[in-house]
């Protein structure tokens, strides 16, 4: 068949690209090693793929195209490129902001409260111990480990998966040498000469649109970089739905996304690496909060039951395992320990964060809640912690609504309503192009006070949408979707402090996670219903727990056991099995502080 | 101020678009006691009111809340008018059979709940599965109850490819003419109603009436 000659437009460059008749243009992108964001899964209906065909004969239209045309009345050079497909030669220019390519950026300092975890001792998942070795010791594997154990004082120890310790040419070198060990039992490898200078550990935060990661020096427990990119798997769809989607499709597709977020991590790490001017092959131990979804793909677990109720996870602690059996190209006998899930969508990112605030041995009542799309909470009474998750949406990623964006520079991040007007700051002090999720929260927060919002989220005086800056309107359509996504977090952050037969009044303090969770202003929250009027000191911003925690459990035994036992202190809450759940969820649509008034029937 | 017939009625229309559970049956009672024929009261007020809740939603001026209010409100006022006319011998001609549920794999009830609620409140008998009802259920029930519509709701892209399951085992049981299937939730499109052979979509629970209304406009009817 006679191959099609295209040419992509993307970052200065030219790339060229060959496709079959007929097949879709984001197809051949991903193929050309260009792969772009599809947020509907290239369904046609999101409208986000459009790129600009710069030379060639237009392609015919789809009906999905004619549709969202009429709708924007956009020039017939943009198409979308899940849709369009391919007949002849063309020249297309790929936007930036479409590119799935990693942009890495730099954590150092970002978020507030996710600095150093507070250890409660300091013991690394993977240590170094130089040895002085004879000739006949190296011989045998048995042999071996004994005179480790008996000169370490190990009560076992027993020889990591990819053995080969057995040194066939031993040489004067070996005399003295460093034994990498695992959790003080599992030999991983036998370095020649004394290298206990240099071992590092990495801790990562896989999510479902970013994966952020840490390069630690297990021998200071030093941070040496942190950074964070895109999640490769966006390629096959922006949420995590999508993605269960695609990997029940057909087999081979799970395979397809574990490859995606492993050339994240492999990315993302050279970098570190690079920045800290260190070796991958230095790095013996990863400690991974991913949420269930990823969990479950990084250790090749089937991920059907997470995709239809009652949504259990396949397991909730996983074993170790060897990174190489993963496919992480670090040192090859790295070991992978990962955080465990806790139950329906609750996952190790949960877990870990959760570690990292400290909350499982606490004294007192605490919430913890992740502002992010799958919007879980856990709640913790006395021994006993609830968890659930809401699925809030993205609607505060600023996905779906008009005027929307993701907190980039350019985006507000907050409002203040000065009697004719909004005065607003945007991040970066650029030219404003959009509103962030802060600054969402931010504006109906303002709007109640200002009055040009109702309780029930209509626009006053007749109106039909709220001039934030200029050029920027948040439309009735645009607050009914806030409405909802605050209405999962708030009707389930109540339905877990009843199921506890608790009241707010009794909390000793609300933990917000996440980055969206780390950048709202606590006053907003509280005038717009989200948060229970607590006195501000109780509000606390626990950043990107998720990774805080992984580091935590990279650098001490005691976070380990915790999370080993954690699974079995959790009891998840299924929200959807609650009976009144609709009626607390239609009560949660009002906005305003109403909501969390006591005795409120 | 004397009870005048037309004072009753716009009590009750006032109390339904307001969502007054509470105030709308014991309102309906009065305009009955009133000496007014149920018929009337139902065609003057409660119809009129039901519509103008619907049209306050698609404005945007009405949210879930208020849907709902109206459409319980709606719901107590009915139940009234309804034991009226059966014990004058009468009965209300209903504007059709459906069958409604979400589908198999998927625990989200809240729109179906509301679209149920709508139809119900606009004279539909609804027959509701509730959640995570399986394929054969649907069509099960719908062959034993004589539907003419089955309603089917999913709000996930994982699930809406049961509704598409749906309509294949009807055609495959030759059933596909027998009942028309109307399909909805966040994730479904009119796109992908049409290529799973869906008869119609409804954006909205509001939508959702008028679309079950002209899909059963010109039939002959299922059942008397
Ligand atoms: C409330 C909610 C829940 C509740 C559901 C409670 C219940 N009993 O229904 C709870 C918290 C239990 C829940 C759970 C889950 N949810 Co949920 N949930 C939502 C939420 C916030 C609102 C949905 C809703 O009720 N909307 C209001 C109703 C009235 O609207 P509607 O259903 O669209 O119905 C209207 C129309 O569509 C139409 N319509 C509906 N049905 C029909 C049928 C016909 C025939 C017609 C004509 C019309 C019609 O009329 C209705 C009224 O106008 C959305 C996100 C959002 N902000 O929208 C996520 C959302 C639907 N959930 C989602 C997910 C993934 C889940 C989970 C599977 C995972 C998770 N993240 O926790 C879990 C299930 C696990 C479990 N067992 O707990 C995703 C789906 C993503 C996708 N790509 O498919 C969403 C979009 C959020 C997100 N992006 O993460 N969820
Ligand atoms: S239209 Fe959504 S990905 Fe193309």
């Amino acid at each position: 068949m006679n191959k099609i000659k295209l040419k992509f437009l993307s970052g200065g460059k030219i790339i060229k690209a060959e496709a079959s008749p007929g097949q879709t243009l984001s197809w051949v992108l991903f193929r050309a090693g260009l792969p772009i964001k599809l947020y509907c899964q290239g369904r046609g209906i999101c409208g986000r793929c459009l790129v600009e065909i710069k030379s060639g004969p237009l392609p015919e239209e789809t009906e999905a195209e004619r549709k969202l045309k009429l709708e924007r009345r956009l020039p017939p050079t943009f198409r979308l490129a899940c849709q369009l497909r391919l007949y002849q030669p063309l020249i297309v220019r790929i936007p930036d902001e479409l590119l799935l390519l990693p942009e890495i950026k730099n954590l150092a300092g970002k978020f507030p409260g996710s600095g150093r975890p507070a250890l409660r001792d300091f013991n690394p998942l993977v240590k170094k111990y130089v040895l002085r070795l004879a000739r006949e010791d190296l011989s045998r594997e048995e042999r071996l480990a004994s005179v480790i154990k008996s000169t370490l004082g190990l009560k076992q120890l027993a020889f990591g998966p990819t053995a080969g310790h057995k040194q066939k040419n031993v040489g004067p070198s070996w005399r003295q040498s460093t034994a990498v060990i695992y959790d003080d039992r599992l030999l991983l490898a036998l370095e020649a000469g004394r290298t206990d200078d240099r071992i590092l550990g990495l801790a990562l935060d896989l999510g479902t649109t970013t994966v952020s990661a840490r390069l630690l020096d297990l021998v200071k427990g030093k941070t040496l970089a942190s950074a964070s990119a895109a999640n490769l798997q966006a390629a096959f769809g922006a949420d995590l739905i999508s993605r269960i989607a695609f990997a029940v499709e057909k087999p081979g597709n799970l395979k397809k996304l574990r490859r995606a977020a492993l050339k994240s991590i492999a990315q993302l790490t050279e970098v570190l690496a690079r920045e800290a001017g260190v070796k991958t092959k230095w790095i013996y131990a990863v400690c991974l909060a991913g949420n269930a979804v990823m969990n479950h793909i990084f250790l090749n677990q089937p991920v059907d039951s997470l995709g239809r109720a009652p949504f259990r996870p396949a397991f909730l602690s996983h074993e170790p395992v060897p990174g190489l059996e993963v496919g992480l190209s670090l040192n090859p006998r790295a070991m992978v320990f990962t955080s465990p899930n806790l139950g329906g969508f609750v996952g190790g990112d949960i877990s870990s964060g959760l570690l990292y605030t400290g909350l499982p041995s606490k004294a007192g009542n605490y919430l913890y809640v992740d502002l992010g799309t799958n919007g879980e909470i856990a709640l913790k009474k006395g021994k006993k912690i609830l968890v659930a998750s809401t699925a809030a949406g993205p609607a505060f990623e600023g996905s779906g609504i008009s005027c929307g964006q993701p907190a980039l520079p350019g985006a507000i991040e907050y409002v203040k309503w000065s009697g004719d007007r909004f005065k607003y700051r945007t991040i970066g002090r650029k030219k404003p192009s959009g509103l962030c999720g802060s600054g969402l929260l931010s504006v109906l927060a303002e709007s109640l006070r200002a009055g040009w919002l109702l309780p029930s989220g209509r626009i006053t005086a007749g109106r039909s949408e709220i001039p934030v800056a200029p050029g920027l309107t948040l439309s009735q359509l645009d607050i009914r979707k806030l409405q909802l996504a605050l209405a999962a977090l708030k009707s389930g952050m109540r339905l877990l402090l009843s199921t506890a037969g608790l009241d707010w009044t009794e909390l000793d303090g609300l933990y917000l996670a996440g980055v969206f969770g780390s950048s709202v202003d606590p006053g907003q929250c509280i005038a717009v219903g989200l948060l229970p009027p607590l006195p501000r000191r109780k509000i606390i911003f626990a950043g990107n727990a998720s990774l805080a925690g992984a580091e935590m459990l990279l650098l001490s035994g005691q976070a380990r056991k915790s999370a080993a036992r954690l699974p079995l202190k959790v009891q998840h809450v299924s929200l959807a099995e609650l009976e009144n759940f609709q009626g607390e969820f239609l009560k949660a649509l009002s906005l305003g502080r109403r909501y969390w008034r006591k005795n409120d029937v | 101020m004397k009870p005048e017939p037309n004072n009753h009625l716009q009590a009750l229309s006032q109390a339904i678009v307001q969502g007054l559970v509470d105030e709308a049956g014991p309102l309906a009672e009065k305009a009955v006691a009133a000496g007014m024929k149920p018929l009337q009261v139902i065609e003057q007020a409660c119809v009129p009111a039901i519509e103008e809740v619907g049209r306050l939603w698609e404005a945007g001026d009405y949210f879930l809340p208020e849907l709902i209010a109206g459409a319980e409100a709606m719901k107590a006022a009915m139940t009234v008018l309804q034991e009226a006319l059966k014990s004058s011998g009468q009965s209300l001609k209903s504007a059709g059979r459906v069958v409604i549920g979400t589908v198999e794999g998927d625990i989200h009830d809240i729109g179906k709940n509301l679209v149920a609620s709508m139809l119900r409140a606009s004279g539909f008998e609804v027959i509701d599965l509730g959640a995570d009802v399986k394929v054969e259920r649907f069509v099960e029930t719908a062959e034993r109850e004589k539907a003419d519509i089955i309603a089917l709701s999913a709000l996930l892209t994982t699930t809406m490819l049961n509704q598409k399951r749906v309509v294949e085992l009807l055609v495959s049981r030759g059933l596909k003419d027998k009942f028309k299937v109307m399909v909805g939730g966040a994730p479904v499109t009119e796109k992908f109603a049409r290529e799973i052979g869906a008869d119609g979509y409804g954006e909205s629970a509001v939508q959702a009436v008028s679309v079950a209304r002209s899909l059963l406009a010109g039939r002959g009817g299922n059942h008397d």
